[in-house]
């Protein structure tokens, strides 16, 4: 991998590789913007170009240092990784009294620390001196998708690079291209994605997409006059494992959400589910702004609840009960509603 | 040379170049001149203000070879290990990474030993908030009265970590957030000597961006140069500094004032592919609501002064749009959801919703302007409707048989006694709970020539029960005791419909009475009489009623 091979984040990139050929390289990088962009990678290739043989503003792939820090085995190129939920002290430690020497090999000794956030009190505060004034030679990049939870003093001492999420057609094209999908199937991952190209190539390993289809198609099959009670079986569908749950509930949020968007913008651009915009539009004729809005809030709430052990099925069935309350304007809905 | 960051570079090497701490530089260069130095410091204040700097700055010119003196030479010996970090009398040390017990025996260890090169051992401890309680009270009695040629120096951005018994035994120094004016002129001072043209209004971006804190907006700066050369346009600061995210405020704001929910949605899904992280998105918005607030409270107060002029304007015009209850229930609405946007998986969402919701609310009408509203129905009702009240007709329908009989029974015992039913019922309940129950969701219907009449709503359940002759005969009886005279007892059907109607006031009282009515009845209160006697030429000017929970 390559800068060119990373999708979108031109300035981004940019910035980077004019630090590199001006050597303005500032000792201490924060890169940040939501999971699933690139900005470990970019940290990555940041270190392969830094270390590169062949000394251009890109890694060339190929030279030996290249190769080592592709397979992890590079001297000079440090990750670290939360260990259980914090980064401790002992990293940190760790960190310090590496850096104390010159590279081994390289030019800079890079360290990329993942999940920066995640380290504890201690940890942050250990980290000031080494991140204000390290040895020559070192440069560290921190990265998060959480940067607000690193104490300002951090924050203070790095430069700060912010990653954006990417656009939707560059994904549809970045998938087409690299993950051999077809059209649609790229569009619609796109668009479910939410501009995170790490989401959209999990949600294609996973079978996130079958349960997506799954709900959906039980909302549009789902006939009120022919089947009163269809609402039931809908909560049983929803799955038995308490993540199962979580995920499909998010499908009918988001879909709740798209019907908002659809509802007060009338564009069908940036609704999540692009592969059912007809069943999404019938729907949204059907039902006020604000009952969207409380449908949303009820099925966070049984999110919610599910998530602190609540019995699942009362509550599922519960949520589909106050759903239903507003979903469907039949008179015979009405009088499942007084019962 | 290997390339330093900005903040490095142009770290403050004598008192004169540190920038804003005016009141700490003087009392530490007179402390200088004239011999008087005390053996702890500590410096406190906000990151990137100059604390390590000072700090260095001090122990420089303590120890300088030409010293001690006001400005340290930063040429001998000394004052070069000091400024590289390597001389053997001043110690730097982390205390966030040294901070156990242990490392500070080590150092009472080797305390009693006497400089090597210099005049004074100096131990400076920065970040100093993270050293352990036990540390601190380790260091307690050495802190108090150390050798003579020992002076430490604590450095450390929470102060309040600090215990008191540490406090107590330094000398505090406390360091000021940098004015934005100061900061865009020591960046002026480095563009200039580093050859990089930029503008007054880009220094003063960037200045802004430090938040006070000087090594903040070095870096900033330090970053705009990397991404704009050394001829950097407003434009790239703009940009890096994400002063559109500002654009994307106002813009939302203005959606959700003009309560357009379509372009809030729009306003976020352009934000969010632009990069602004949605929980910051959310704090700056509701920063932004309190300050809408603030001014339409304080009519644009001081507390905007770090506002630029044009951001001010439109705020006020913002403000301007709404009432101050509306931009109260808008803050609200923002509080409430914070929680929510701390803790979503996908605050983008939360935060459509709440944009959304914000957007739907209902434009309220201020309270006061409710109630001039009402004084003045009250005046009219007063003056010119009070003889026609009579006529009116109660403002609730009443079932339809019944009708004739209250119109024209007011001189019944109703109003002799408005609570007769509710009385009646708890008479009842006292002598008899189970019949109580049978009868108690019938609606009252008349009470006139010993005939009370009573009405339960279609296919109540205990109709039939009721209606048998020995529950009636009993109700009688208790009647007859209640009334002390015979009294008979007719029970009615009422239709559904006109059931529902009248649940709003059971006892089939008109509830709004005439404000005259509630006058005389408030006056006649003896609580009422009494503050009436105590002041003198005291008046009844309103009677607030409260609803009847029922």
């Amino acid at each position: 991998m390559s800068f060119k091979n990373i999708c979108d984040q031109e300035r981004q990139k940019d910035i980077l590789q004019r630090a590199i050929q001006t050597e303005r390289m500032a000792h201490a990088y924060l890169f940040y913007g939501i999971e699933g962009i690139g900005k470990k990678t970019s940290a990555r290739i940041f270190a392969k170009a830094l270390n590169c043989r062949e000394g251009g503003i890109d890694s060339c792939d190929e030279c030996p240092s290249c190769v080592k820090i592709d397979r992890n085995t590079h001297p000079d190129v440090i990750t670290i990784e939360p260990k259980g939920t914090f980064i401790k002290i002992e990293d940190i430690r760790n960190l310090h009294g590496q850096s104390q020497f010159r590279p081994f090999e390289g030019k800079k000794r890079v360290f990329i620390m993942v999940d920066a956030d995640r380290m504890n009190n201690p940890s942050a505060n250990a980290l000031l001196k080494t991140l204000e004034e390290p040895n020559p030679s070192n440069i560290l990049i921190l990265v998060t998708s959480r940067p607000y939870l690193l104490p300002s003093t951090i924050l203070s001492r790095c430069q700060k690079l912010r990653f954006n999420p990417i656009q939707k057609e560059k994904i549809s094209r970045f998938l087409k291209e690299k993950a051999v999908v077809d059209r649609n199937m790229a569009d619609v991952l796109a668009s479910s994605s939410r501009g995170s190209i790490g989401k959209a190539l999990r949600m294609m390993e996973e079978t996130s997409l079958l349960f997506k289809n799954e709900v959906i198609e039980m909302i549009a099959a789902w006939d009120v006059d022919k089947n009163p009670l269809g609402f039931l079986t809908f909560a049983d569908a929803l799955g038995d494992g308490k993540k199962v749950v979580w995920e499909r509930l998010d499908i009918l949020k988001n879909w709740y959400r798209d019907m908002l968007v659809y509802k007060e913008t009338g564009e069908t651009i940036s609704l999540i589910h692009q592969d059912i915009i007809p069943i999404t539009k019938k729907y949204s004729d059907m039902l006020t702004g604000s009952d969207i809005l409380r449908g949303i809030t009820i099925i966070e709430q049984a999110a919610r609840a599910i998530d602190q052990n609540a019995n699942k099925q009362l509550t599922l069935e519960s949520m589909m009960f106050k759903l239903l309350g507003m979903a469907v304007g039949t008179p015979q809905s009405c009088d499942m509603r007084v019962m | 040379m290997e390339y330093l960051v900005l903040a490095r570079k142009w770290r403050p090497q004598i008192f004169e170049d540190v920038v804003g701490q005016d009141h700490v530089v003087r009392t530490l260069k007179n402390a200088i001149k004239y011999n008087r130095i005390a053996h702890a410091f500590i410096f406190s204040g906000p990151r990137g203000v100059g604390k390590t700097s000072v700090a260095r700055i001090l122990s420089k010119a303590i120890n300088c070879k030409e010293g001690p003196g006001e400005i340290p030479c930063n040429v001998c010996s000394n004052c070069r290990e000091i400024t590289e970090g390597v001389s053997l009398d001043v110690r730097e040390i982390d205390g966030a990474s040294n901070r156990g017990i242990d490392e500070i025996r080590e150092l009472r260890e080797n305390i009693k030993f006497s400089p090597i090169t210099s005049r004074y051992k100096i131990y400076i401890i920065d970040e100093v908030h993270m050293l352990t309680k036990e540390a601190f009270n380790a260091l307690l009695k050495t802190l108090e009265e150390p050798p003579p040629h020992v002076i430490f120096m604590f450095a450390t951005t929470e102060i309040y970590k600090v215990p008191a018994t540490i406090l107590s035994r330094c000398q505090h120094f406390d360091f000021k957030r940098v004015s934005i004016r100061q900061i865009a002129e020591n960046l002026g001072k480095i563009a200039a000597s580093d050859g990089i043209t930029i503008s007054d209004k880009g220094l003063l971006w960037i200045a802004q961006s430090g938040e006070g804190s000087i090594r903040d907006a070095q870096s900033v700066f330090d970053q705009v140069i990397s991404y704009g050369g050394t001829d950097i346009k407003d434009d790239d600061i703009e940009e890096l500094l994400g002063l559109k995210d500002r654009r994307f405020l106002f813009d939302i704001s203005d959606a959700i004032l003009e309560r357009d929910a379509g372009r809030c949605l729009k306003v976020i899904d352009e934000g969010y592919y632009s990069g602004v992280d949605m929980k910051q998105f959310f704090q700056i918005l509701l920063h932004h609501f309190r300050n809408l607030l603030l001014i339409k409270i304080t009519d644009g107060g001081s507390f905007l002064e770090d506002l630029p002029g044009d951001e001010i304007d439109r705020l006020k015009g913002q403000a301007a749009k709404a009432t101050r209850e509306t931009h109260q229930r808008l803050l609200d609405i923002l509080m409430t959801e914070e929680e929510n946007v701390k803790r979503s998986l996908d605050p983008r969402l939360t935060l459509e919703c709440m944009a959304v919701k914000m957007a739907y609310l209902e434009p309220i009408v201020p309270l006061d302007e409710i109630i001039s509203k009402i004084e003045h129905l009250e005046k009219r009702l007063l003056s010119g409707l009070t003889p026609e009240r009579r006529s009116t007709p109660p403002n609730h329908i009443l079932p339809e048989p019944v009708h004739k009989t209250y119109e024209s029974g007011p001189e019944g015992s109703i109003d002799g006694d408005p609570n007769l039913w509710d009385n009646y019922r708890i008479f009842i309940k006292k002598k008899d709970p189970i019949l109580h129950s049978k009868i108690r969701s019938g609606t009252f219907l008349s009470f006139d020539s010993k005939c009370l009449r009573v009405g339960f709503p279609e296919g109540y359940i205990f109709f039939d029960d009721i209606t048998e002759n020995s529950r009636l005969a009993r109700l009688t009886e208790l009647s007859k005791e209640y009334f002390n005279d015979e009294v008979s007892i007719t029970i009615e059907v009422l239709p559904r419909n006109s059931v529902n109607d009248d649940a709003v006031s059971p006892n089939g009282i008109p509830q709004a009475k005439g404000t005259n009515d509630v006058k005389n009845e408030a006056l006649n209160h003896p609580l009422v009489q009494k503050v009436m006697d105590v002041f003198e030429g005291a008046e009844l000017c309103e009677v607030i009623t409260r609803d009847k929970d029922r």
